[in-house]
C-alpha cells in the first residue's frame, strides 16, 4: 500500500512538469509585464527590475532557471509584494485557505452524505423530493452568484453577518464564505449518494441482513453505508478540486487572505511567480489529495488492495 | 411423517401482489400449505411461478414496490403484518434464509466474522470471545476448513460453494425452527451442489429443523424431501409425497415436468414443455396450465379447478384420476 502511494506521487511528475510547463508559458504569453503602471517606467530603471528579476534573459533560459528552482522547493520572489517571497505569501495564505477549505469539505459530506441516505430510505416521498430540489437548485446556482446574493440578504439587507473580511477566521466571518464553498458539494454528494444508497438497499446481501433481523439501523449502517459511500469519495478527487477553484472566487469576493485571493491578484497584476506558485502548490495538493482519495477507497473496498 | 404434530408454520391464503408501471402484477394468489417440524417441504415449480416471492413475503422482505395479504402464522404467531422490530426477533433467530446466489447474498465489504458475530450479538446478546467461538463451531459443521482464519476474510476471497456453507452456517447460528432455503444450489457447480446439499440435509437431520426447500430442481426434490407442493402461475397445482408426485403425478403439469427432466438413458430430443407460463398481470377464468396443457378440453377454459384431495396427495385439475 506506502509502495502503491509512492509509485502515485512519482508517478505524478510528469503531470506536474506539464503543468510548470503550461502555467510558464501561458502566463508570458498573456500581455503586459509585472512593472508595467500608468506612467511608464524610465527605461533604465526598467532594465534594471529586469535584470535583478532575470527577464532580461531569453525566454528558454528563464525557464530552465525557473524550473532548477522549482526543483529545489524555491518559488522564487513576487513582483508585486515586494519583500516576500511566493513561499512565504503561500504559507501566510495557507492557515486562511485550509480553515475555509477543510470545514467546506467536512460539512459538504457530512450534510451531503445524511440528505442522500435519508432521501434515499424515504424513496419518492416528501423529504427525498425536498432534498433533490433542493440539491438541484444548490448545483444550479454559480458561487459567483450565489456569493453576491447571500451577502445583499445576510449582511446588507439584514445585516446579521459581515460582507467580508476574516477577523482572524471568526465564525460570523466564516459563515457565508463556507456556505457559498459548501452547497454546491452538498447538493452533488447527496445526489450522489441518493443515487448509490437506493442501488444497494436493493442488493443482495441487503436483503439478507434484513433476513437476519437486524435492525433497520444497523443494517443501513453498517451493511449499506460503506458501499454507498463508494461513489462519493471518488468524487472527492474533483470535490477537491472543485474546492479550491471555489475558493478563488470566495476569497476574492469576500476579500479573505487565503491563497486563492493571491492567485486572483497575482493573475491581474502578471505576478509571475505568485500564480505560478500557487499554481504548482495546488496542482500538488490536488495530486496528493487523489492518493490518499484512493487509500480511502481501497480501506472502504476490501477488494481493492495495492 | 410428521402430520401428527402441530404445523409449525401455517400459510393459508397468501397473496403476493407487486405494483408495477403496468398495473399490479400478481405473484401469488391463495397460497395455503403447511410446514410440520422436522420435515422436508419442497417448493417446485418455474421461474416466475412465486415460490420465492411467497417465502420472501411471508418474512416481510418483499421489495417496497411488494404487498402480502393473507395470513403465515410461526407458532401461531400472524407474520404477515407483524411490525419491523417483533419479526426481527424471529427473521434470522426462529426462521432463518439461506438465498439463492452466494456470491452476491454476503456483504462484500464486511468480514465473515462481522457478519456472523453481529447475528449472534443481536439475537442471543452474544458478544466477544463466546460469540466467536459459536461462530467457528458454525462454520465447522458446515465442514469448513481452517474456521478460525476463514472468519477474518471477506466473502469474496471464497469459492461460491465455500460461500454457500457461510450462508448455512450463519443461518443455523441460533438453532432456528425453520430453515428456508431458496434454490441454494442452483448457483453452484454441480460437484458443489452435491456437497452442499448432502450438509444441508446432514445439519436439518441431526438439528430437527423443519426445513422449506425452494427449487425449480427435480433431482433436488427427491433426495432431499419429505413432501413437495407444485406451484404454477402463484397457486400449487399438487401436492404430495416425494414417492407420490414422483411415482403418480395427479397434475398434467407435475407430469410434463416429470418427462422434461434430462435422462442420459434415453436418446432423442428433450420433451420441452411447450408454450410460456402466463402473464401474471391476467387472471383468465379458466385452468393456468390449460394453453400448455395436453389434456385439455372444454371445461378447462372456462373454470379454473380446485385443489382436490387424490389417492395421494392433492390436484387442482378437473381430470378425475391421475394425469392420465
Amino acid at each position: 500500500m506506502l509502495a502503491h502511494s509512492v509509485k502515485r506521487v512519482v508517478g505524478a511528475v510528469p503531470t506536474l512538469f506539464i503543468l510548470i510547463t503550461l502555467a510558464f508559458f501561458m502566463m508570458r504569453l498573456a500581455p503586459g509585464g509585472p512593472f508595467d503602471a500608468e506612467k511608464a517606467l524610465a527605461p533604465e530603471v526598467q532594465a534594471n527590475l529586469d535584470r535583478i528579476y532575470h527577464l532580461d534573459e531569453p525566454l528558454p533560459a528563464q525557464y530552465a532557471r525557473y524550473l532548477g528552482n522549482v526543483v529545489r522547493g524555491d518559488l522564487g520572489p513576487s513582483f508585486q509584494y515586494q519583500d516576500w517571497t511566493v513561499n512565504e505569501l503561500i504559507a501566510r495564505g495557507l492557515p486562511v485557505s485550509l480553515r475555509l477549505g477543510v470545514t467546506a469539505l467536512v460539512l459538504a459530506l457530512l450534510l451531503g452524505v445524511t440528505a442522500g441516505t435519508l432521501a434515499a430510505l424515504r424513496q419518492n416521498a416528501a423529504t427525498d423530493h425536498a432534498v433533490m430540489t433542493a440539491a438541484m437548485t444548490g448545483i444550479s446556482i454559480p458561487n459567483f452568484v450565489m456569493a453576491p446574493l447571500l451577502i445583499l440578504v445576510f449582511a446588507v439587507w439584514l445585516g446579521w453577518l459581515p460582507a467580508g473580511g476574516w477577523s482572524g477566521g471568526a465564525l460570523r466571518n466564516m459563515l457565508l464564505p463556507v456556505v457559498v464553498l459548501t452547497l454546491p458539494l452538498v447538493a452533488y454528494i447527496a445526489r450522489l449518494t441518493r443515487g448509490s444508497m437506493i442501488e444497494v438497499l436493493r442488493s443482495d446481501y441487503i436483503r439478507t441482513a434484513r433476513a437476519k433481523g437486524l435492525p433497520e439501523r444497523t443494517v443501513v449502517l453498517r451493511h449499506a453505508l460503506r458501499p454507498a459511500l463508494l461513489p462519493v469519495v471518488s468524487f472527492l478527487g474533483p470535490a477537491i478540486a472543485a474546492l479550491l477553484s471555489g475558493s478563488l472566487v470566495v476569497e476574492q469576493i469576500f476579500g479573505l487572505p487565503g491563497i486563492g485571493r493571491y492567485f486572483v491578484q497575482g493573475a491581474l497584476n502578471r505576478d509571475y511567480t505568485l500564480v505560478m506558485g500557487v499554481v504548482i502548490f495546488y496542482g500538488s495538493l490536488v495530486i496528493v489529495m487523489n492518493v490518499i482519495v484512493d487509500l480511502v477507497y481501497a480501506w472502504l473496498d476490501p477488494k481493492v488492495r495495492y | 411423517m410428521a402430520a401428527a404434530a402441530e404445523p409449525i408454520l401455517v400459510v393459508d391464503d397468501l397473496n403476493v401482489s407487486f405494483d408495477t408501471r403496468d398495473g399490479e402484477l400478481r405473484a401469488v394468489r391463495g397460497l395455503d400449505f403447511a410446514l410440520y417440524p422436522g420435515e422436508t417441504l419442497g417448493i417446485i415449480g418455474e421461474s416466475g411461478a412465486g415460490k420465492s416471492q411467497a417465502v420472501l413475503a411471508v418474512l416481510g422482505l418483499l421489495p417496497t414496490n411488494g404487498r402480502a395479504t393473507g395470513s403465515a402464522r410461526y407458532r401461531g404467531r400472524e407474520l404477515i403484518g407483524m411490525p419491523g422490530s417483533e419479526l426481527n426477533a424471529v427473521r434470522g433467530a426462529r426462521i432463518a434464509l439461506v438465498f439463492q446466489d452466494p456470491m452476491s447474498s454476503l456483504n462484500p465489504y464486511l468480514r465473515i466474522r462481522t457478519q456472523m458475530v453481529e447475528v449472534l450479538a443481536h439475537h442471543a446478546g452474544l458478544r466477544g470471545v463466546e460469540a466467536r467461538r459459536r461462530a467457528v463451531a458454525m462454520l465447522e459443521a458446515v465442514r469448513i476448513p481452517d474456521a478460525v482464519r476463514v472468519l477474518e476474510r471477506y466473502p469474496h476471497e471464497f469459492s461460491g460453494g465455500m460461500r454457500q456453507r457461510v450462508m448455512i452456517a450463519m443461518a443455523l447460528l441460533c438453532d432456528p425452527d425453520i430453515l428456508v432455503a431458496d434454490e441454494p444450489t442452483t448457483a453452484l457447480d454441480v460437484t458443489v451442489q452435491a456437497q452442499v446439499l448432502e450438509i444441508l440435509r446432514d445439519l436439518q437431520r441431526s438439528r430437527g429443523i423443519a426445513t422449506l426447500l425452494i427449487t425449480h430442481d427435480l433431482g433436488v426434490v427427491a433426495g432431499q424431501c419429505d413432501r413437495v407442493l407444485v406451484m404454477y402461475a402463484g397457486r400449487i397445482v399438487e401436492s404430495g409425497s416425494v414417492d407420490g408426485i414422483f411415482n403418480q403425478p395427479q397434475h398434467p403439469y407435475t407430469a410434463d415436468l416429470l418427462r422434461s427432466i434430462p435422462r442420459l438413458d434415453r436418446q432423442g430430443r428433450l420433451n420441452a414443455i411447450a408454450g410460456d407460463p402466463p402473464d401474471p398481470m391476467l387472471a383468465p377464468p379458466g385452468c393456468p396450465y390449460a394453453p400448455r396443457c395436453s389434456h385439455r378440453f372444454e371445461r378447462c377454459d372456462r373454470e379454473r379447478p380446485l385443489l382436490g384431495a387424490r389417492l395421494s396427495g392433492a390436484a387442482a385439475c378437473h381430470l378425475d384420476a391421475a394425469g392420465d
